[in-house]
């Protein structure tokens, strides 16, 4: 069972995703906000991390880079969720490091694909 | 004493008298010196008959020697008085006899060389000598001296007479000319004192007094009607200058007016500008406040719906899913709403990016799998290899193209709906057509009118029955407009609907006019050569024409760059070397015949064309020089366009299709986007 | 001998030409004397005016006669020589005792005839002559003008009613210069 990291702050949101994926079958680990996003990536070592862009303490940009620069994150793929779909985000996300991004409002479905995608891809690996 | 400067009475008296005296003083001694002159003459021819008489009466007595007769005869000379002096000489020249009176004497010889009769006026005395004959022979000279007195005495009295008559007549003219004068010199200082009168009063109702009618007289009349003159100047004056105390004062109200009007719009302005800044904040704000909750809505009864189906209670799920539908719909509703406030409020931006197109239809397409089927409608799609790439806004083409597509599945039942995607060239620029075509209801003409319209009677209707939020198609308009596209619909009801877009494959970036050369150049713009195709140069020196012409062209979907001189111009046209250049005549520094000339010259940009936008009529020179066409201001906005888009055309057939785009383009969203098992062959 | 009487007589006529040149000298300050005589004689005949009938044609010559020894010698001639008067020239005629005293004009009665006068004066008596002499009385006894001498001038006197009786017009100018002198009482009268 994949374990993904959701770092969402919107209450919402967190609480919709987390159970349509653990419906899914995933097990899901929450974090509120960025610097405990970066701080439960590393104690939980999760197989996936989605990462909200808008966060507070530290947005999703910093911790994305964080944990890719950290050696001990880097393999662990990161989709970002951003209400923008802007070039400029995009852009900025994958220069952060990010593996993929989805836009939000999520559609699940899709996004779903996503994260299977990634995680072949890491089974691959 | 200065002369000039005299009065006219003293000038004139002046005048009279010295006249008068010249004339009479020169008359006087004319007349004085000639009647002196003939007395004179007189004299002496008395005194020579004289000595001629007495030079007679003394031959006897010279020719007998006899001198006491001579000196008897001499001394009869005591009668005249005037006769000082005489003496008869022996022909030998000694003196023989004598008479000689207030100790005047005479030499007591004479010389051969006097002689000789005659007389002659030496130091104020008359000499006369006459020789004495006898039978013929000389018996002797006789010397006569003649003090002159008569003749002295008459110029005495004489001149005295004169001066007498001289200060006689000199006070007479004195006294005339005293009088007569006043005949010039009173008109005029009455016209002096008038003038000082009215100078100093500033009136000018007094008028001089007419005394004669000579040129004085003129004079006065002349000065009456200049101060008739001026009375009505002054008046008129007068009037003109309460006029314009009264303009003068209606403007400094309408001043302080202004003044108002402009604070106050100042303020408004200040106040639109907040507002704006006010809406873009709500625009974004609303966007994500709206969206949030209905996100909640719509995520949870997707949720509930999975959890109730796991459990299968199928009537909640119905119920559930109608939830979804509203949330979906609404959110739907709220994007395009929010869309169409972004457009309308002008805040809506392109994100340019160069992508592949076949990719991103496919991923859409993906999406409308559900839409198709609903209707059982069949979807064909055409899109041919090697479409290649575009750059452009790929969420806004995307959204146009779900949008069409999306319609068309709708409003077509078991029918089929088409996709057919295509590069093609037109009027020298290259496109990507996009035709969604269906076997749907149709549009009738009415409904083709007023299709991209927002809110229109018949999209509500039509909304209603069929769904959708009815202002998609208005949407996708404005995106297409945006993209300086074109979107067009053909239909005949009851047999289906062709709407095609054509989108430019390399969009420009909306930019913000700008009638500064050189800033408005995009740093998305290629460096390569291959002209920038929309671009016009416009080289004017007149702000306002600048700004005219780049906004009708930037309408007309080309992209204006503007210099304000030759120089600027040439450099502009170097760097981006554009499709066309206009060219103003009448400028400072460089004119408009020397830049066309510099155009020409060099080879760079002398392919480039030019048209000639002046006031000048000039076509012949224009055409010597090289110019492509000339228009003459005020310009006919069609025919410069449409002699623009002749020269795109002329253009862009001869270039080379735009290459490979650039090796930076992003692609990776496309490639995670995509399953790496899902490399298959492109379907058509 | 003869030599003797030649010498004697050429000396004689030496000093006789010497007494004639002393003469002459003497004759010098006389000759003065009697060239100023002659100019007075000329003169005279300026200021004296002939009847018509003295002379036979107009041309005719004033004829100025010396009866006796001629004082004069070559100085009136001199005078009067290449002189007209009137469109009439001078002729200096030396006539002698009982000549013809008719063609005169004039006649200077020497002082040699002095014993002579009335003979001459009668024979003149009527005629046109103006008598000149220089002898005392001539004037008084007839003769129409007298030169004197008075210290050292030469003066003349002049009678007129012998001027008359010559039928000759003296002129007041000379007659102004003369000393008139009456006719004698012991003066004849013509016939």
């Amino acid at each position: 069972m994949p374990k993904i990291l959701l770092v969402e702050d919107n209450e919402m949101n967190r609480d919709m995703l987390s159970r349509r994926l653990e419906r899914k079958g995933y097990r899901v680990v929450l974090a509120q906000d960025g610097r405990q996003g970066y701080l439960l990536a590393h104690s939980e070592r999760p197989d996936l991390i989605l990462m909200d862009l808008s966060l507070p303490v530290m947005d999703g940009w910093e911790v994305t880079r964080l944990l890719k620069g950290n050696g001990s994150t880097s393999h662990i793929p990161i989709i970002v969720l951003t209400a923008h779909a802007l070039l400029s985000d995009r852009a900025k996300a994958f220069d952060a490091g990010c593996d993929d991004y989805d836009t939000k409002p999520v559609e699940f479905g899709r996004l779903s694909e996503k994260i299977e995608n990634l995680l072949v891809v890491r089974k691959e690996s | 004493m200065n002369l000039q400067n005299l009065s006219i009475k003293r000038k004139l008296m002046l005048i009279t008298m010295l006249t008068s005296s010249v004339a009479l003083v020169l008359s006087s001694v004319s007349f004085l010196i000639y009647d002196l002159m003939s007395f004179r003459r007189q004299l002496s021819q008395d005194l020579m008959t004289q000595a001629e008489i007495i030079g007679f009466n003394s031959g006897a007595a010279m020719a007998f020697k006899d001198e006491a007769a001579a000196t008897a005869t001499l001394s009869a000379l005591k009668a005249k008085d005037d006769i000082v002096a005489a003496a008869l000489y022996s022909p030998e020249g000694k003196m023989f006899a004598h008479y000689f009176q207030a100790d005047k004497t005479l030499p007591s010889s004479l010389d051969a060389g006097s002689q000789q009769s005659g007389y002659r006026f030496e130091g104020g005395y008359l000499r006369v000598l006459q020789q004495v004959k006898m039978n013929g022979e000389r018996v002797g000279t006789l010397y006569l001296l003649s003090d002159m007195r008569q003749w002295n005495l008459r110029a005495k009295r004489y001149t005295s007479i004169i001066v007498i008559v001289v200060l006689i007549c000199g006070s007479l003219a004195l006294l005339l000319s005293s009088r007569l004068q006043k005949l010039i010199s009173k008109p005029i200082l009455h016209l002096e004192d008038t003038m000082r009168m009215v100078s100093s009063n500033k009136n000018y109702e007094i008028r001089a007094t007419r005394f004669y009618g000579d040129e004085i007289g003129r004079l006065i009349d002349g000065f009456n009607t200049m101060l008739s003159e001026i009375q009505l100047r002054d008046t008129a004056l007068q009037r003109a200058n309460n006029e314009l105390q009264t303009s003068t004062h209606e403007l400094e109200v309408e001043i302080i007016h202004r003044k108002r009007t402009q604070d106050e719009l100042l303020t408004a302005k200040q106040a639109a500008e907040q507002a704006n800044r006010a809406k873009s904040a709500f625009l974004a704000n609303m966007s994500h406040e709206l969206r949030t909750p209905l996100n909640a809505i719509i995520g949870y009864s997707e949720m509930l719906e999975e959890e109730v189906q796991d459990i299968g209670k199928i009537s909640n799920v119905r119920d559930l899913q109608k939830i979804q539908a509203a949330g979906k719909h609404l959110l739907a509703l709220i994007n395009d709403v929010l869309d169409l406030s972004k457009i309308e409020a002008g805040k809506m931006q392109l994100h340019i990016e160069m992508f592949d197109i076949a990719s991103m239809i496919e991923e859409m397409v993906t999406t409308l799998k559900p839409a198709i089927a609903k209707n059982a409608n069949a979807f064909q799609l055409h899109v041919p290899e090697n479409l290649g790439t575009m750059r452009g806004d790929v969420t806004k083409v995307r959204q146009i193209l779900l949008n069409l597509l999306s319609n068309a599945c709708k409003f077509t039942d078991h029918g089929t709906v088409s996709l057919d995607v295509d590069r093609m060239t037109t009027a020298g620029q290259e496109w990507i057509q996009f035709r969604v075509s269906d076997t749907g209801i149709g549009i009738s003409t009415e409904q083709q009118e007023n299709l991209f319209q927002e809110f229109t009677q018949a999209d509500i209707s039509i909304s209603r029955k069929y769904g959708g939020t009815g202002l998609g198609l208005a949407i996708s308009h404005r995106f297409v407009q945006l993209m300086k596209g074109r979107i067009m619909v053909e239909s005949t009801p009851g047999q289906g609907a062709v709407f095609t877009v054509h989108l430019p494959v390399q969009a420009a970036a909306e930019q913000p006019e700008s009638s500064r050369s050189g800033q408005t150049v995009s740093s998305e713009a290629a460096p390569q050569v291959t002209a920038n195709a929309d671009t016009i140069l416009v080289i004017d020196d007149d702000l306002a024409v600048r700004d005219l012409m780049s906004r009708s062209l930037t309408k007309m979907g080309f992209r204006v760059v503007a210099a304000a001189g030759g120089e600027e111009g040439l450099r502009l046209a170097k760097q981006l070397r554009p499709l066309v250049i206009t060219l103003d005549v009448i400028m400072p520094d460089w004119d408009g015949w020397t830049v066309l000339n510099k155009l020409k010259a060099d080879s760079d940009l002398a392919e480039i064309p030019v048209i000639m936008v002046t006031i000048v009529d000039n076509e012949a020179m224009g055409r010597d020089l090289g110019a492509s066409s000339y228009l003459i201001k005020p310009v006919d906005r069609e025919r410069l366009v449409a002699l623009i888009e002749k020269h795109r055309a002329a253009r862009f057939s001869t270039v080379a299709k735009t290459g490979v785009p650039p090796a930076n383009w992003s692609s990776r969203s496309q490639r995670s986007s995509r399953k790496p098992e899902v490399v298959g062959p492109r379907r058509h | 001998m003869r030599y003797l009487r030649l010498t004697i007589a050429a000396l004689l006529c030496m000093s006789l030409a010497s007494g004639g040149a002393n003469a002459q000298s003497a004759d010098s300050s006389e000759s003065s004397e009697y060239l100023i005589k002659a100019g007075f004689i000329y003169n005279f005949a300026q200021l004296v005016q002939w009847p018509p009938a003295a002379f036979v044609q107009p041309d005719s010559p004033i004829v100025i006669g010396i009866l006796g020894v001629d004082p004069f010698g070559e100085l009136i001639d001199r005078v009067v020589q290449n002189k007209k008067l009137d469109g009439r020239s001078l002729i200096v005629k030396r006539l002698k005792r009982g000549a013809s005293l008719k063609e005169c004009s004039i006649l200077f009665v020497s002082s040699s005839e002095a014993a002579h006068l009335e003979e001459v004066l009668q024979s003149t008596k009527g005629l046109p002559i103006l008598t000149i002499g220089e002898i005392p009385g001539f004037a008084v006894r007839g003769g129409i003008i007298n030169l004197t001498l008075e210290g050292n001038r030469v003066r003349f006197e002049v009678n007129i009613e012998a001027a008359k009786q010559a039928n000759l017009n003296i002129s007041s100018r000379l007659l102004a210069l003369a000393r008139i002198v009456p006719q004698s009482a012991d003066g004849k009268r013509s016939e």
